[in-house]
């Protein structure tokens, strides 16, 4: 196995070096070194109380961490406090600027991480360091490949001693284990097993250095769910919302699979095999996430849960199959949230403030992208982010853009929960350029209209002498005509109407001057517009389109001229019976069939009105 | 060159149904053109396009009574044609088909009763049941008799075309069995009606409402008061009650404005449903209720195109019927063996005889089974699909 025949080349090392002892550490000493270590997901976290006592004559102002190499290359997350008070009155004070350190003359199987401390340590003083550290794939799995039936076994390698560069007096290590099988562990003096957590020390006097290496192998629950690759889109509106797209590739990192997949033997209840794989995710989203999809290449995925209430949105959600050793999957995951819960204004900048890794737990991402998509027109970006990233700008052009967004991408290796904290995005933006979408969209109609309006009403016509020209210029005057015709016929009618009502009115009252009245004024009503129909006519007989229609004006004409001097006729007659004093019924005879013939009329007048109405 | 077209067409189809729809556009070609000599190079030009096509997509569609019954349609379009020209009087003509209509329907019915009661045309086989007529036509049915009423009053070209349009694929429909071609799949012929029948409802529709609307908008006539009194009298109270009679004639139209709206409104709600319950069924996704009410997902067929997706080597190759073949290689992104565009029936059949089934005549429960060249790779979680790998083969020594 490489990585014990590389622990061994280090032992020797450091062998060698406890002969020659660098001289440049050797001031303080660490009274007190406590260690935990939890194994109990796929993530090894550290935690380690270190007390620093200067022994020196001088004053101190730096401390130095060490790792060894192999766990030192899987670092993904480290942060340095110190503390006062101890048990229940502890209170951590700031975190410490850390820093990869490599000095000359050290050897190259240690990494060196140097700690500045918050005020230098004069001599006989004494500091209490808490150190946390999360190391991802120090946990092997070996067997490296196993079949389903088989538990998911895995090794972690550490020193019980504690690797440092000056002397320790008291150590002890604590590893706590899930709460499952423990294969086997490297037994030394002062070792034991309680519970799932296995016990070394206290080591007393230690010499710098000193390094005793353990192996541990154990069965892990965990789920080793390893983002190869995140990319996270949030993209800031400011009408309102923040869209936040993330796509997954997801694999899982445990041991491999080999030989077959039996569904019976996975849903067999009580015994399920395949405990190594997971199947679900959880997703801790901010509180009022909306619109939440969850999809991937070939469609939507229908098997998640969402529970959300006033702290936090859960978001459970399972992939299309269970992810067992090597099997990787992809999935996009989108959600938009409200603007005012991340977008804050200060100094006359705006920032956003929004957090940085995946929002599932336990989710180990191998390569992290970060884009922050600000709106067109915004200014002086910078951000600020609790740990290292690298930063880089780009543009992307979405919906009515002209210049383009401005996108900031900060890209992590090897991200941990841990460092899902918020990062701030600064940028400047004048109220002004929000309206510049609208206004291109209003812009836009406006000309369109303005287009349709002028093409509608100008004359393009090339030749004002071609026959199609002349032709439609024909036809409109027609048109215009055939109106005038009808507004005369309307007229025409409208003084039949009178008529009649007169008639009724005389029915009604007795009174036969009025009526007779009535019947003189509409007739020399009629004669006018008989004489204004005229011309129309003749102008109507000109026209060659109007050659089919024609026709048809004169009948409608000829017959409403004939319905004319029927009403006419009766109109008459009625009066005449009045001024005889006959009685009702007589002048109904005579009426008769004049009124038939009226009414008959009357219906093709209508039919032929309605016909040139259509054209 | 219109009939390489349509050849052209027809092969890149391969498609019977596509030859059948072409019918439509013959029939409409048709329609734009007078009898004359068109009509002479029109018949032979058709029949050469059926042959041809044939000999692309088998000669079903020259067999096929649809086929026979559009080109049957046709000549009778042009028979009607040429009796008008004939008979040069429409008050005749419109007679004469009236005539003719009625007669066909007589015929029709009393063919289907005689059919019924000789046992030549069994009920049970009747295909289109006549709840599924009421599921996908709704108020057309009634809508269906009324429109074909309008179309009478007004005759001309189009009504004509369109009435006998939708007699002839209603009867097609409702009353059409025998070939097992027929059988299975009668749903279809619904479809093929609809066109008439939505436009014939439509031309109902219209004339109620235009009617309907002409009534509101009819001037308002100065409404009679008191009493007749002495000459005219009977003429004037006749007046009186007809005015009297036109302010509810006003209401009652409104009211039946409404109806008609309310009707319609219904039928688009029920269409939207019809189409969203029965025919928006992707074969991809499966769905089903529990016990409790509550809709059950069956995404297997995704589930295991995508675990191929991701989970094999992206130069393997996959065994499977032919039905999944453009699905795996569309959303599994793998080759295949035989897929859905197979045309070498060696080939499908050599992989039907590497895939045949023991499974028949045997014992359920046979679970002592050891796999010798293949091992499970997945299964999806309802059981639906289940991929196996097949293992290198074993050393011999």
């Amino acid at each position: 196995m490489k990585k014990t025949s590389s622990v061994v080349d280090l032992l020797l090392l450091l062998l060698a070096i406890n002969v020659l002892a660098t001289p440049a550490f050797s001031d303080l000493v660490l009274s007190k070194v406590e260690r935990r270590i939890d194994v109990t997901s796929q993530i090894a976290r550290v935690t380690k109380t270190l007390k620093v006592v200067n022994s020196g004559s001088e004053s101190v102002s730096e401390f130095t961490l060490t790792f060894p190499k192999f766990l030192g290359n899987n670092l993904a997350y480290l942060t340095v406090s110190h503390s006062e008070g101890k048990g229940k009155a502890k209170r951590f004070l700031a975190n410490l600027s850390v820093k990869e350190a490599h000095a000359k003359g050290t050897p190259d199987s240690i990494s060196f991480y140097s700690v500045s401390l918050p005020k230098p340590l004069s001599k006989g003083d004494t500091l209490t360091l808490e150190v946390v550290a999360a190391f991802t794939n120090v946990l092997q799995p070996f067997p490296e490949k196993i079949t389903q039936r088989d538990i998911h076994l895995v090794m972690l390698q550490e020193s019980a001693q504690y690797l440092s560069p000056y002397v320790v007096e008291s150590q002890s290590l604590s590893i706590k284990l899930p709460n499952a099988r423990i294969e086997s562990y490297t037994k030394l003096e002062n070792s034991k097993v309680q519970g799932s957590e296995i016990k070394y020390g206290p080591y007393k006097n230690l010499a710098q250095y000193s390094y005793a290496p353990i192996v541990v192998h154990f069965e892990s629950k965990a789920a080793f769910a390893v983002a190869e690759k995140l990319v996270r889109e949030i993209e800031v509106s400011h009408w309102g919302n923040v869209q936040v797209t993330e796509h997954y590739n997801l694999v899982h990192r445990g041991a491999q699979l080999k030989g077959e997949f039996s569904r019976l033997e996975y849903q067999d209840r009580p015994n399920p095999q395949g405990v190594s794989a997971f199947r679900h995710l959880l997703a801790r989203l901010p509180p009022r996430a909306h619109s939440i999809y969850y999809r991937d290449d070939i469609g939507n995925i229908s098997t998640s849960q969402m529970q959300s209430d006033s702290k936090k949105t859960e978001l459970l959600i399972e992939p299309r199959f269970p992810l067992f050793g090597g099997w990787k999957t992809f999935f996009t995951i989108g959600y938009g949230l409200p603007l005012s819960d991340f977008l804050f204004a200060s100094e006359g900048k705006r920032f956003l403030d929004i957090s940085f890794g995946s929002p599932m737990i336990d989710l180990v991402t191998e390569k992290l992208i970060v884009q922050v998509v600000l709106p067109e027109g915004s200014k002086d970006i910078s951000v600020t982010t609790p740990f290292d990233v690298k930063q880089s700008h780009e543009i992307k052009y979405s919906h009515l853009d002209i210049a383009g967004r401005p996108v900031v991408v900060l890209e992590k290796n090897n991200v941990v929960p841990d460092h899902n904290q918020n990062i701030q995005v600064y940028y400047k933006f004048s109220n002004i350029n929000l309206l510049s979408e609208p206004l291109m969209l209003i812009t836009g109609f406006f000309v369109l209209f303005i287009t349709c309006i002028i093409y509608t009403r100008a004359d393009f016509s090339i030749s004002k002498s071609s026959a199609a020209y002349l032709a439609k210029l024909q036809w409109d005057e027609v048109l215009a005509t055939l109106q005038e015709v009808q507004n005369i016929i309307q007229k025409c009618l409208a003084a039949h109407d009178k008529l009649e009502a007169s008639l009724r009115d005389l029915s009604r009252t007795g009174d036969i001057q009025t009526c007779k009245a009535a019947r003189k004024s509409t007739d020399s009503f009629l004669k006018d517009l008989s004489k204004e129909l005229r011309p129309l006519l003749a102008s109507l007989q000109s026209f060659p389109s109007a050659s089919q229609i024609s026709p048809k004006v004169e009948e409608l004409v000829a017959k409403e001229k004939e319905l004319q001097e029927k009403l006419m006729a009766k109109h008459t007659t009625v009066v005449e019976g009045y001024e005889k004093k006959s009685s009702g019924r007589d002048i109904e005879n005579r009426i008769a069939s004049q009124q038939q013939k009226i009414v008959a009329l009357r219906q093709e007048v209508d039919d032929l009105v309605e016909f040139i109405d259509e054209i | 060159m219109s009939l390489c077209e349509y050849d052209f067409l027809s092969f890149l189809y391969s498609s019977f149904t596509f030859v059948y729809f072409l019918n439509i556009a013959f029939i409409l070609s048709f329609m734009s053109v007078r009898f004359s000599g068109l009509y002479i190079n029109l018949v032979p030009l058709y029949v050469l396009v059926l042959l041809i096509t044939g000999r692309f997509v088998g000669f079903q569609h020259v067999q096929s009574r649809e086929h026979m019954a559009f080109f049957l349609l046709m000549q009778v379009f042009y028979f009607l044609d040429w009796v008008k020209y004939q008979l040069n009087d429409t008050k005749l003509f419109q007679t004469f088909l009236r005539i003719t209509v009625t007669s066909a329907i007589l015929v029709g019915a009393i063919a289907l009763g005689v059919g019924t009661a000789s046992g030549y045309i069994s009920l049970r086989a009747l295909p289109t049941a006549w709840s599924s007529f009421m599921f996908d036509y709704h108020i057309l049915l009634f809508l269906f008799p009324a429109g074909l009423y309008f179309c009478f009053k007004r005759l001309s070209d189009a009504t004509i075309f369109i009435v006998m349009y939708g007699l002839t694929s209603l009867y097609f429909a409702g009353v059409m069995c025998h070939s097992l071609y027929f059988a299975g799949v009668m749903v279809r012929l619904i479809f093929v009606a609809t066109p008439a029948i939505c436009l014939i409802s439509a031309i109902a529709v219209s004339a109620t409402v235009k009617n309907l609307t002409s009534l509101l908008r009819a001037k308002q006539k100065v409404p009679q008061t008191g009493s007749s009194k002495g000459p005219g009298s009977s003429k004037a109270s006749s007046k009186v009650t007809l005015d009297q009679a036109q302010p509810f004639q006003k209401n009652g139209a409104i009211a039946l404005l409404v109806g008609v709206f309310y009707l319609l409104s219904g039928y688009a709600i029920h269409c939207t449903w019809v189409t969203s319950e029965a025919y928006s069924s992707p074969s991809i996704v499966l769905a089903a209720r529990g016990a409790h009410g509550n809709r059950i997902i069956f995404d297997d067929y995704r589930e295991a195109y995508y675990w191929l997706t991701q989970n094999t080597p992206t130069d393997a190759k996959v065994m499977s019927w032919w039905d999944y073949g453009y699905q795996i290689t569309a959303m599994g992104n793998r080759t295949v063996i035989v897929d859905n565009n197979t045309w070498n029936n060696t080939h499908i059949a050599t992989v039907g005889r590497a895939m045949y089934d023991r499974a028949r005549g045997v014992e359920i429960g046979n679970k002592d089974i050891k796999l010798e060249h293949l091992e499970e790779a997945y299964t999806t979680s309802n059981w639906i699909v289940r991929i196996y790998r097949v293992k290198p083969p074993t050393n011999r020594l």
